[in-house]
């Protein structure tokens, strides 16, 4: 029997969706199974806690934990283990199943494990069943799918499937919510009924592991045989495989990934650039005058307080609320092609070029997100088995051009390329990912040279009609996270870039909250590293300023600005077109004439060099301080000699 | 038809039973817990755009690589591709 403050390391600080856990003493129920079964769908289904669900291997990275209380009496404590083929783990995800089912003390290990299997896809599901039994442990098999399994014209009898394998088997279909009572009423029973013996010897070796693979092999081909009823006149093409026919196609597989992608990001600019613009003239305008207002009635009106509220507090915390509709939109369309089923086509499709840079079709999964966000991207690495595709995916990450890049990009699109957006946009996607390829071949060639190939064994999930409640839930759960983990970063920091520029650098004339910004702390330093960025065509101190707050958080970059020439120009803060004005002069008067040219230098820095604190936090916990270290210096300098490049044959192209 | 065992990667749309895998541990574990072990038949589907190819197995669908796909054998003689 295991109390729940006996696994403390189960209760992960990464799971915020989970809700309250149950009473103490109360039996731990594990859910477990293949990947993409249903598992957290069931277990929010029980619980009511909303867990991050998607279809799409490997979406639960930590382990769920909730409490079901079924008929408002009885307390479980409900864990959703990280979906797993079997307890022979091949990833760290697998190993974390297995760790807390089989390396545990056996008073430890869960009181009964329920086995999620799908009715279609039956037999893959059982051989966790038949090794849990061999383990001595209390099993229940949750039957989920049988609607999907019956388009296909195959039916499984429950109680067929209980006589053969020897557990109780229970249907449920979690998405409509029902089969809860009965698998209550089975999971109870079963706790009553003493704990199986073991005759499991730990994980055999070579040939032996075989056959006993061989011989669960065996009990599972009778099983579903005994218990599943195909419909012979059924056509075995279904719907998911028409669609494949065109998704995975040679040349219109890739195709359809390019106009998914190229879709996705014409959605998000289009769709966010103006609520963006709404959001951010109501905080440059109603509220920072209403504030301005307000402490003048009070008195407060001219000081460095004023400063502080307007400049600080209100311009930072309306820089994160103007970032949202943009990052809701991202990761909207995220959750919608994972729960769609085409991410997984997708890694088909790009595994010829991930195997190029060394990783397996995998990979794409991390990457993929890191286009949304670096940092669940990274946490996302946990879905690779080996180490060294771990550090080199990790590594490669902040190379993809996350969302916080992207309004960067639109305000630059805008200024200096205006009514082609959507097409400068692009063409900086398309960067990030030459970016993800070559740096990936560079250090595939000199770091791990002797890294073998991993081949892709991929289960393609049925192609399912994304609903409304899943991605609606999905979108606001990565919203939140977001703002947990970035929210703070970012109001600190625009309130610490307000505080330096209210420093007067030594030597200059002025006193804290009353100086011009261009004689503050703030400028003095970045004047020091501005010549650095002369061969880029943008050696200028605000340039500078807005790459050394970008190297906090991409979103400070544009209130940054704002800052530096609100401060500069007091009567240019009332617009974001002023602020345009301001930046197109600046880049105008310092790249010598190539404008053009120092404008995409700039975005091309922007893009590969350190993405934002967050990035460096979660890089650490997966592969440690000196890969970190290592990324950082890499980054800068790769992000340095590609901007210098593109300015210097810029300059002399056009 | 092809007749005797051939690689996966040159077998014919249809059904094939599996003759041999060729691959290493892990991926051979993988591959039997999904369902394609030494006898089992499987569904030929179609090349991938990364040059591999889609089988159906027990149900479901699984994407292998090209050099997976041609280090296992199968034989499609007994079943035949129409068959």
């Amino acid at each position: 029997m295991s109390a729940p403050e006996q696994q403390p390391a189960v209760a992960s600080c990464h799971s915020p969706a989970t809700g309250r856990t149950a009473v103490e003493g109360s039996s731990v129920v594990a859910l477990v199974g293949a990947p993409n079964v249903g598992k957290s769908t069931l277990f929010n289904a029980l619980t009511g806690a909303h867990r991050d669900v998607g279809n799409w291997p490997g979406t639960t990275v930590e382990v769920g934990r909730g409490a079901w209380s079924p008929d408002g009496g009885t307390e479980y404590d409900l864990l959703d283990l990280p979906g797993a083929y079997s307890l022979d783990p091949l990833s760290p995800d697998e190993a974390l199943t297995r760790g807390l089912l089989v390396d545990v003390p056996v008073d430890e290990r869960p009181d009964l494990v329920v086995v999620v299997a799908d009715a279609g896809r039956l037999a893959r599901s059982l051989y966790m069943v038949a090794q849990l039994l061999e383990l001595g442990q209390r099993t229940v098999v949750a039957l989920t799918m049988a609607d999907v399994a019956a388009r296909r014209g195959v039916t499984v009898d429950p109680r067929a499937l209980s006589g053969a394998i020897g557990v109780p088997v229970v249907a449920v279909d979690p998405r409509r919510r029902s089969g809860a009572a009965a698998l209550a009423a089975t999971v109870s029973a079963a706790l009553a009924t003493p704990v199986p013996v073991t005759s499991y010897a730990g994980p055999g070796a070579g040939a032996e592991s075989f056959a006993d693979a061989d011989r669960h092999f065996a009990l599972i081909s009778r099983a579903v045989e005994a218990a599943t009823v195909e419909d012979p006149e059924h056509d075995g093409r279904t719907f998911s495989d028409r669609i494949d026919r065109v998704a995975l196609a040679p040349v219109l597989g890739p195709l359809s990934f390019l106009a998914v992608m190229w879709l996705v990001f014409q959605l998000t600019t289009t769709i966010a650039a103006p609520l963006q613009g709404a959001l951010d003239a109501f905080f440059s305008g109603p509220v920072s005058t209403g504030a301005t207002r307000i402490l003048d009635a009070v008195g407060l009106g001219g000081t460095w307080v004023q400063g502080l509220v307007v400049d600080g507090l209100i311009a930072g915390v309306g820089m994160l609320l103007t970032f949202l509709p943009l990052m809701a939109i991202m990761f909207a369309l995220l959750a919608l092609l994972e729960d769609s089923g085409y991410m997984a086509r997708a890694a088909v499709v790009t595994d010829r070029a991930m195997r190029a840079i060394g990783l397996p079709g995998r990979a794409f999964l991390p990457l993929i997100v890191g286009f949304g966000c670096n940092v669940p991207a990274i946490a996302a690495t946990r879905v690779l088995p080996d180490a060294r595709h771990r550090i080199l995916t990790t590594l490669l990450v902040p190379f993809t051009s996350c969302s916080a890049r992207l309004t960067v990009y639109v305000l630059m699109a805008s200024i200096f390329f205006p009514g082609r957006s959507g097409t400068v946009v692009f063409v900086l996607y398309c960067v990030s990912i030459l970016f993800v390829i070559g740096v990936g071949l560079l250090l595939r060639g000199t770091l791990w040279r002797a890294m073998g190939d991993e081949p892709l064994i991929l289960d393609l999930p049925p192609y399912q009609r994304p609903t409304a409640r899943l991605t609606t839930m999905v979108t606001w759960l990565r919203v939140r996270g977001f703002l947990r983990t970035a929210g703070g970063i970012i109001v600190v920091t625009v309130i610490a870039v307000w505080a330096l520029q209210a420093i007067p650098a030594p030597g200059r004339a002025g006193s804290f909250g009353d100086v011009p910004v261009q004689d503050s702390v703030y400028a003095a330093t970045a004047s020091r590293i501005a010549p650095v960025f002369e061969p880029a065509g943008f050696g200028t101190w605000t340039a500078t300023s807005a790459l050394l707050v970008g190297f906090v958080a991409k979103e400070a970059v544009i209130s940054s600005w704002s800052q530096t020439y609100a401060t500069a120009e007091p009567d240019d803060a009332s617009s974001p077109g002023a602020l345009g004005d301001a930046v197109r002069a600046d880049f105008a008067a310092n790249s010598g004439g190539h404008t053009s040219a120092a404008v995409w230098a700039f975005l091309v820095f922007l893009l590969a060099y350190t993405p934002c604190v967050a990035t460096l936090a979660a890089q650490r916990r997966e592969v440690g301080l000196r890969w970190t270290v290592f990324g950082i210096a890499m980054q800068l300098t790769i992000a340095w000699l590609v901007a210098v490049a593109v300015f210097q044959i810029g300059s002399r192209l056009v | 038809m092809t007749s005797g065992p051939a690689p996966l990667l040159d077998a014919e749309s249809g059904r094939a039973t599996v003759v041999s895998l060729g691959l290493s541990d892990g991926p051979t574990r993988r591959l039997s817990e999904l369902g394609v072990r030494v006898g089992a038949t499987i569904e030929v589907h179609r090349r991938t755009s990364g040059g591999g190819i889609v089988i159906g197995v027990a149900g479901s669908r699984v994407a292998l690589d090209r050099a997976s796909a041609r280090s296992i054998t199968v034989d499609q003689t007994v079943l035949g591709g129409g068959a």
